[in-house]
């Protein structure tokens, strides 16, 4: 395996070199998604483009309007670490800190996950759930897009072969919103989830649920919504929960692998949804 | 891994027949089929483009049809296919069978697939709904095409 | 050619107080491992070495018809390019050689090697490997243990009486897809059926499982003359010697085995595939040659743990006593017998299906069967974790059958001195009733069969299991030297991290009573040291320990002759040998208690007590730590490990997919060590190295049952399987997996 390996020092730079080397170059931010894939001679790109170097796309802190903004090369462990996401909100550090095992946290960063859009990945649901959106630049400009578009399938994104995602953007959180993340992991603590439950909710004045967005992981060939458990809970109370969570079986799209049969992981769906909304009414 | 897929045809089992065994037009019906021609003796060449996120396969291979039965309304075809950038390669049996039901036809396509080499590392659950979902296009394009003539 | 390069041997402590076998333990390897200094076979290169790649079947039966290796070999860069051709009719094996070195005329099962490639880089050979154009015929493969039994099964090996089997004649086997088949009897089977009160008949499964060593297999070869030398992970250079010179047709004396440190073997690591290969590149090339397999083929193409079916029936009388026993073992055996070292050619304990009790008559029925599936070998305490598995919980069916508390049921039959057990011959070694008498205190088991349930939170269970271990046999033999007051000793064993050069040390420390500074272990290469049948069937401490400690007392005794005291004595050296036929069996029973979310089925075991029998403890701390790893080893089988496979082919060939426990996942063990029963090993110690694994998967099945009232009947006991249990409507779970008359 022999490639060139570019560090280039800003964003414009890199666009350049998607541009030069075309789809034999292959961007890479901690490389712990696309160095296996190299290792296993899945992805044999002539140049790689690593964003390590790019200050730009670094930082995580406030914006103005109370939201969140995370570089692109942010790691997860920073995530973790952070004090701004932590008060931003604790479910976000919760879905970062499920991921793997500290030494790939200490490698892996936020857009590499997003980008490498592996279905059972733990921050996306929580990224969608909070509503966030990624600013994507490419030689033709820059745009911005919600997570819940960017997937589009197992391990791809409707990104074009030369956009780069520079940075992640939460909105503020609604005041009374709260947010978690459960991942179930019934093998070992190390494992990808076999469901996974990212979800906000918000209780109007009456008691009654506002609003909740809830994005399932590992059930799906991308992130899931479930937008019928969402409709469902809306002006209910607590006891709508059972009812509504079940709604969500049919919602997601699970495979039959190592994790679980089809049937199984719409059941574990079912559990979970309930679970993660019980947390929050809680 | 082993699929069933049926799809209904609005159109007599002659007419699917004739259109099913024209091989280069249906291989046309698998998404990412670039060329099919045919090389003598019931056989074909041909390739097929795969992606699956950033992994690019082009398979390049054979597609014999094994057996035919036009009484019974009944075909078997094999292919095999390699991709030589990442050593991998596909192999497949199809048994295709026809049935006509008042005036339409009902194609039910078996299949059996192996994914070989490093190209099946990459997750077989995955490939395999990804296998799942080519034949499910492959059959409804077929029925759409038999349809549409 | 340089020798051995890359080894060293193995450094030591700073001088300390010695001879107390008490004192804490140096692991004398430990900072070279510590500090990176060590070197496995994979760090080992040489100048112009090449690298190897294999052409491997993707078909699980077929037919070769041609290959055409021509744009292989005009790749620049390549060296050498050989097929089944070149190397038939050779074959490995360890015990029985049925594995062609490479492919000639079919392929038996996924992995299977047709081909093999020396390149000057790895990249070179895996490209060169894609460009072999292989034509197989593809033939109706047999993946199923019961249906290559049948009559209309395609004889898998029809040149079987022609392969080398050492030691004697192979034993016969009734059906030609066997590789292996054996019948134990005694005592009056039929009388104590007819004697029942009861009688229970349970099935069970056990699935592939891979030993998960950290280090994949890697070897170097290269010609000196006539000399081929062989650096590898193998754990029995000796034994890896004869296998090689008696299927490559050279001379053991022209055969150099050096294996070093091996990073992990749990019983894969005896059986080698690429080095005979390798000679034959070696030749061609004129060049060393080095492979380091890919983990996702040491996974698909090595020898993997048997997946086995084991079927249980037993009488008993209205209190539980066991009256007869028989029972019937099918292990999948893949497409070679290779893996398997002992002379039955099964796994090591196939035959004890009720280890442990005390069974007055007994029919057990054990084969291993011809498949094309991934040949199966030996992996820690080959056999036992699937017939523990089946038998614990099988003996914790009858008790709740009969409304005996599970560990009283184990008190009524546990075996002691003198009784006899399955195996028919008087029981040697533990007193079974004290290690449940300690279990029973030790886990306050009768305050935790009590613990009340709350409502909503997970469902408590308690479960028990106990498992016994032969205590190794066989002969060893290690050279100790004597220079200037201090003292060498030089043997053959490889370390695959036991602690097995500490215990050298300590027990020559002992023996000669100096400080462990004073003794040095060094290792050697087949050339240079006596012959050592390598470490595995639980030998280390009993054989090669009773070798060291042999060399120590001649040593002693020479001093004693000469009157003269070690530091004055000059050079002497003399030859340590031990030859040990014990039939000493050590017993351990496990206590754990899981905690199973009843709506997920996911189940976490939250404690754990072991009582282990374990002798004179010499290394207190590797002791400790292959105690605490075989019960890590157990739970991983018994909660997450399985290999899976659909139609031959591995489907998760890799630790993303395999699943093993980690740190987080280990519950707080409760070890508890019985040494004063005095073992045959060196100053009464026994083995622990296979001792705790095998019962664990059994412990948890019986707590998960205990907790929400349902049986698993195969490992891995997965939340899935538990779940599927406790939603399945009752009058199907009643006689689900279970026969009971």
């Amino acid at each position: 395996m022999s490639f060139d390996y570019h560090a280039p020092r800003s964003v414009g730079e890199a666009l350049a070199l998607l541009e030069r080397y075309g789809e034999d170059a292959h961007v890479m931010a901690g490389g712990t998604a696309t160095v296996l894939l190299m290792r296993q001679g899945l992805l044999r790109p002539g140049h790689v483009v690593g964003l390590r170097a790019i200050d730009e796309l670094r930082g995580i802190s406030r914006t103005g309007s109370g939201g969140l903004r995370i570089g692109a090369t942010v790691t997860h462990r920073e995530v973790e670490r952070s004090a701004e996401a932590r008060a931003y909100s604790s479910a976000l550090i919760e879905a970062f800190a499920s991921v793997a095992t500290v030494r790939i946290r200490n490698q892996a960063t936020v857009a590499g996950n997003l980008a490498h859009a592996d279905p059972a990945q733990d921050p996306p649901p929580m990224l969608a759930a909070f509503g966030a959106t990624v600013n994507v630049r490419s030689p033709r400009g820059g745009r911005a897009l919600p997570v819940s578009e960017l997937a589009v399938d197992h391990f791809t994104t409707s990104l074009a072969h030369d956009e780069v995602i520079t940075e992640i953007v939460l909105p503020p959180l609604e005041a009374g919103s709260r947010g978690t993340y459960l991942k179930f992991l019934p093998k070992t603590a190390d494992d990808y989830a076999t469901v996974s439950v990212a979800a906000t909710l918000r209780l109007a004045d009456d008691g009654t649920i506002a609003e909740t967005r809830i994005v399932l992981g590992a059930v799906g060939p991308t992130p899931i919504r479930a937008r019928r458990v969402e409709e469902a809970l809306r002006g209910r109370t607590a006891r709508a929960v059972a009812e509504a969570a079940a709604l969500v079986r049919e919602e997601v799209d699970p495979i039959d692998d190592a994790r679980g049969s089809v049937s199984y992981k719409r059941e574990m769906a079912r559990v979970w949804t309930g679970r993660a909304l019980a947390r929050l009414l809680r | 891994m082993k699929f069933t897929h049926t799809a209904t045809v609005a159109a007599p089992r002659a007419k699917v027949w004739a259109q099913v065994m024209d091989v280069p037009a249906a291989a046309r019906c698998v998404p990412g089929v670039a060329s099919v021609r045919a090389s003598g003796n019931g056989k074909y060449q041909g390739t097929l483009a795969v992606q699956v996120g950033p992994v690019r396969l082009v398979l390049d291979g054979d597609l014999a049809i094994t057996a035919r039965d036009e009484t019974a309304g009944t075909a078997s075809l094999r292919a095999e296919a390699k991709d030589s950038r990442v050593g991998g390669a596909i192999h497949a049996t199809m048994n295709l069978a026809l049935a006509e039901k008042g005036g339409e036809t009902e194609l039910r396509i078996d299949s059996d697939l192996a994914v070989m080499g490093r190209l099946g590392e990459f997750g077989q659950p995955v490939i395999k709904r990804k296998a799942d979902q080519l034949m499910r296009d492959f059959a409804e394009c077929l029925a759409r095409q038999a349809s549409a003539r | 050619m340089p020798g051995a390069p890359g080894f060293r041997p193995v450094t030591n402590v700073a001088d300390r107080t010695a001879s107390v076998l008490g004192d804490p333990e140096y692991r004398v390897e430990g900072r070279d491992k510590v500090t990176g200094a060590a070197r496995y076979a994979a760090d080992v290169a040489m100048p112009g070495m090449l690298h190897v790649a294999f052409v491997a079947s993707p078909y699980a039966h077929a037919r070769i018809v041609a290959i055409d290796v021509s744009d292989a070999r005009a790749l620049p860069g390549v060296r050498a390019v050989i097929t089944g051709e070149d190397t038939k009719p050779a074959r490995l094996g360890r015990r029985l050689q049925d594995w062609p070195v490479l492919c000639w005329d079919r392929v038996l099962f996924i992995g299977d090697r047709v081909a093999a490639i020396a390149a000057d880089s790895a990249a070179i050979a895996e490209d060169a490997a894609r460009r072999v154009r292989v034509e197989y015929e593809e033939l109706p493969a047999v993946l199923d243990a019961d249906a290559a039994r049948g009559p209309q099964a395609p004889v898998l090996h029809p040149d079987a009486s022609s392969y080398r089997y050492f030691g004697g004649d192979r034993p016969s086997i009734p059906h030609p897809n066997l590789q292996a088949y054996a019948v134990h009897r005694h005592g009056d089977v039929d009388a104590g059926f007819r004697a029942a009160h009861r009688v229970y008949s349970h099935t069970f499964t056990v699935p592939r499982t891979h030993q998960a060593y950290i280090e994949p297999r890697a070897a170097l070869v290269w010609l000196d003359g006539e000399v081929l030398h062989v650096v590898t992970t193998n754990k029995a250079p000796f034994a890896l010697r004869q296998q090689m010179a008696a299927s490559l047709g050279i001379a053991e004396a022209n055969i150099v085995v050096d294996a070093g440190h091996i990073g992990g073997d749990f019983g894969g690591k005896g059986l080698s595939l690429d080095e005979f290969a390798l000679a034959y590149l070696a030749r061609a090339s004129g060049r060393p040659v080095r492979s380091v397999t890919r983990y996702a083929d040491d996974m698909q193409a090595t020898n993997t743990r048997h997946a086995a079916t084991i079927a249980l029936t037993t009488a008993v009388d209205a209190d539980g006593r066991i009256l007869a026993h028989t029972s019937r073992v099918v292990f999948d055996g893949g497409a070679y017998a290779a893996g398997k070292p002992v002379a039955t050619l099964l796994p090591g304990d196939a035959m004890l299906t009720l280890a442990g009790y005390r069974v007055p008559a007994a029919s057990v029925e054990a084969m291993s069967v011809y498949t094309n599936q991934v040949p199966a070998g030996h992996s820690r305490a080959p056999g036992q974790p699937q017939n523990a598995f089946a038998a614990e919980s099988h003996i914790d069916l009858v008790a709740r059958s009969l409304g005996i508390d599970p560990l009283v049921m184990r008190e009524r039959n546990v075996v002691r001195p003198g009784d006899i057990d399955i195996t028919g011959a008087p029981w040697h070694g533990t007193d079974g009733a004290e290690v449940l008498a300690r279990l029973r205190t030790a886990a306050h088991y009768a305050e935790a069969r009590t613990t009340p349930h709350s409502l909503g939170a997970p469902a408590i269970g308690s479960g028990v299991a106990l498992g016994v271990r032969h205590v190794g046999r066989g002969r060893a033999s290690m050279v100790l030297r004597l220079s200037r007051g201090r003292v060498e000793l030089r043997t053959g064993v490889a370390d695959q991290g036991g602690g097995a050069y500490t215990l050298f040390q300590r027990i020559v420390a002992t023996e000669l009573g100096i400080p462990l500074g004073r003794v040095t272990v060094t290792r050697g290469a087949t050339d240079a040291v006596p012959n050592d049948p390598g470490v595995g069937g639980s030998r280390v401490t009993p054989v090669q320990g009773g070798a060291a400690l042999d060399a120590a007392r001649k040593l002693r005794v020479r001093l004693a002759e000469l009157g003269r005291a070690l530091a004055d004595a000059g050079d002497l050296e003399v030859i340590g040998e031990a030859s040990q036929e014990t039939h000493d069996a050590s017993m351990y029973a496990y206590a754990l208690r899981v905690l199973v979310d009843v709506e997920t089925g996911s189940t976490k075991v939250e404690h754990a007590t072991l009582v282990a029998d374990v002798g004179t403890v010499i290394n207190p701390v590797a002791l400790r730590g292959q105690l605490e790893g075989g019960f890590v080893f157990g739970l991983g089988q018994a909660l997450m490990e399985e290999l899976r496979l659909e139609d031959g082919r591995v489907t998760n060939p890799s630790f993303a997919d395999y699943k093993i426990p980690t740190i987080a996942d280990v519950p707080p063990l409760q070890v508890e060590l019985i040494t004063g029963d005095p073992g045959p090993g060196p100053f009464g110690a026994k083995s622990v190295g296979e001792l705790a694994n095998p019962a664990v998967g059994a412990a948890v099945a019986n707590a998960v049952q205990d907790a929400v009232g349902v049986r698993v009947w195969s490992l891995p006991i997965t939340a899935e399987k538990i779940w599927a249990e406790l939603t399945r409507p009752d009058e199907v779970r009643e006689v689900a997996g279970s026969a009971e008359d």
